[in-house]
């Protein structure tokens, strides 16, 4: 589903955010790329977005590379749902026409379909009562929410999670965690990007660890948490656990 | 002090000449943003020589006086004009004024817009491409309605500059609010009354318009 190979990003041609990562992901699975702060991993996840471009390596989703400067990628890259640390819900309009604003202007659907589609996912995630309301009215998990529904209105094969329980309130962390878990036993292509350990050894095929832009070791959460012989794993659990 | 020089009559002179001031402040707004709009376009775009003469533009503006700017246009341009042609033209100052007038406020308006969608937050940006939404609508449906947000207040406190910057049209013989107070002097020997109603009545209009915009921001608001 996504093939990654030999990805490599570095920024202001100094640092390498990203050094030589290859990872294959197959339909249905659900990968964490876990590991310290600044070591790559939403880098990893923002080439594979299209919202950075890579310097070196080959990413493809399905089979096939997406080339960004072609205004066909627009419509391509929407097979790929985005949850953002920060949200980013439009600031300029209601919950219900965040969620229907690319449905109709992309996918050509009619408003009034896209506005079931879109009450049927808030429903899902427990905001149909929010439809009217405007992104600063709600609280980080309500707007962690909306902004997952927003995605699934896409109606994609992959979602991407980065870091999106990050910037909640504590107890915000655990609405949204169990909204992500439910979509993911609908066997929706799954990567995240997270420090939340548990939830990630919970939910995961396999568990990436990232240090210094590469990819250590990836493996099973078994493996990750009790059997890896890496010391810096090791270490970094330890600490976080 | 003779106040009472100023008749009903000379009051509705001075009047006039406010509502010239205003239509010239009201059009070269109008173009200024217009001309704003594209500069900003310009200077966010990725195509170095849009980018260079955006720049261009917006120095030579606001690196020169806004009444060199209009007497250039005034008395140089005719001049040039006969020289490249050989036909000696005359240009009408009020229409003249109003494009250099309109001109100068597209260079600060392009600044002003260039920062009102630069203050959108990059996550809008990020979440409309990630969305699928093209150049177009990501701008027209999501960030320009933001950015105008931003904009809007620095927009107007331009307009007010533009009334009060309109009465440097006065040096080219525009009959607008300035220029008709100093002719009520002039008839009169008596400048302190017409001076004075003058600033009044520039002060009046552009007390006006600040409130009205500190409404309407209010009401923009409401989504924040």
């Amino acid at each position: 589903m996504i093939n990654i190979t030999s990805l490599s990003k570095t920024f202001n041609s100094k640092v390498h955010a990203v050094a030589d990562f290859s990872l294959h992901i197959n339909k249905g699975e659900v990968i964490s790329l876990i590991g310290p702060s600044g070591s790559g991993k939403s880098t990893v996840l923002r080439c594979i977005a299209g919202l950075e471009q890579p310097d070196k390596g080959q990413i493809l989703i399905k089979g096939k590379e997406i080339n960004y400067k072609s205004p066909a990628s627009q419509k391509e890259r929407t097979v790929m749902g985005f949850v953002f640390q920060h949200f980013n819900l439009f600031n300029n309009m209601t919950v219900l026409d965040n969620l229907t604003l690319a449905p109709i202007n992309v996918l050509g659907k009619s408003k009034q379909e896209a506005e079931e589609l879109a009450m049927t996912y808030l429903k899902r995630v427990g905001m149909a009562d929010k439809a009217n309301e405007y992104p600063a009215k709600l609280s980080g998990g309500q707007k962690q929410r909306a902004a997952i529904a927003r995605s699934l209105c896409m109606q994609p094969e992959i979602m991407l999670f980065d870091e999106p329980t990050s910037a909640l309130d504590p107890e915000m962390v655990k609405e949204v965690l169990n909204v992500i878990r439910e979509l993911i036993s609908e066997g929706l292509t799954t990567v995240i990007v997270t420090h939340e350990m548990n939830f990630a050894r919970e939910i995961s095929d396999r568990i990436g660890f990232m240090e210094n832009g590469q990819l250590i070791e990836c493996n099973t959460p078994e493996y990750i948490f009790n059997q890896t012989q890496n010391q810096r794993i090791r270490d970094f659990l330890e600490k976080v656990l | 002090m003779k106040f009472s020089i100023i008749t009903w009559d000379v009051f509705l002179y001075l009047l006039k000449g406010a509502g010239l001031s205003l239509l010239i402040a009201v059009i070269s707004v109008f173009f200024g943003t217009i001309l704003g709009t594209l500069g900003a376009a310009a200077k966010l775009s990725k195509n170095k020589i849009l980018n260079l003469l955006a720049n261009v533009y917006v120095e030579v503006i606001r690196g020169t006086p806004m009444m060199m700017q209009i007497t250039f246009a005034y008395l140089a341009m005719p001049a040039i004009i006969s020289l490249i042609f050989g036909k000696s033209v005359r240009f009408n100052p009020l229409i003249t004024g109003i494009v250099a007038i309109s001109l100068n406020s597209g260079a600060y308006t392009t600044e002003l817009i260039r920062s009102g969608i630069n203050g959108v937050d990059r996550g809008q940006f990020e979440a409309a491409d990630t969305l699928g939404l093209t150049y177009r609508q990501k701008m027209t449906m999501v960030i320009l309605p933001q950015a105008f947000k931003n904009i809007l207040p620095p927009l107007v406190s331009e307009f007010v500059t533009l009334i009060k910057d309109s009465s440097l049209l006065s040096t080219i013989g525009v009959v607008e609010l300035m220029k008709s107070a100093t002719t009520v002097g002039a008839n009169f020997y008596a400048y302190i009354p017409p001076l004075t109603v003058a600033s009044g009545i520039y002060l009046v209009l552009n007390l006006i318009i600040s409130y009205a915009s500190k409404k309407l921001e209010k009401r923009l608001a409401l989504s924040d």
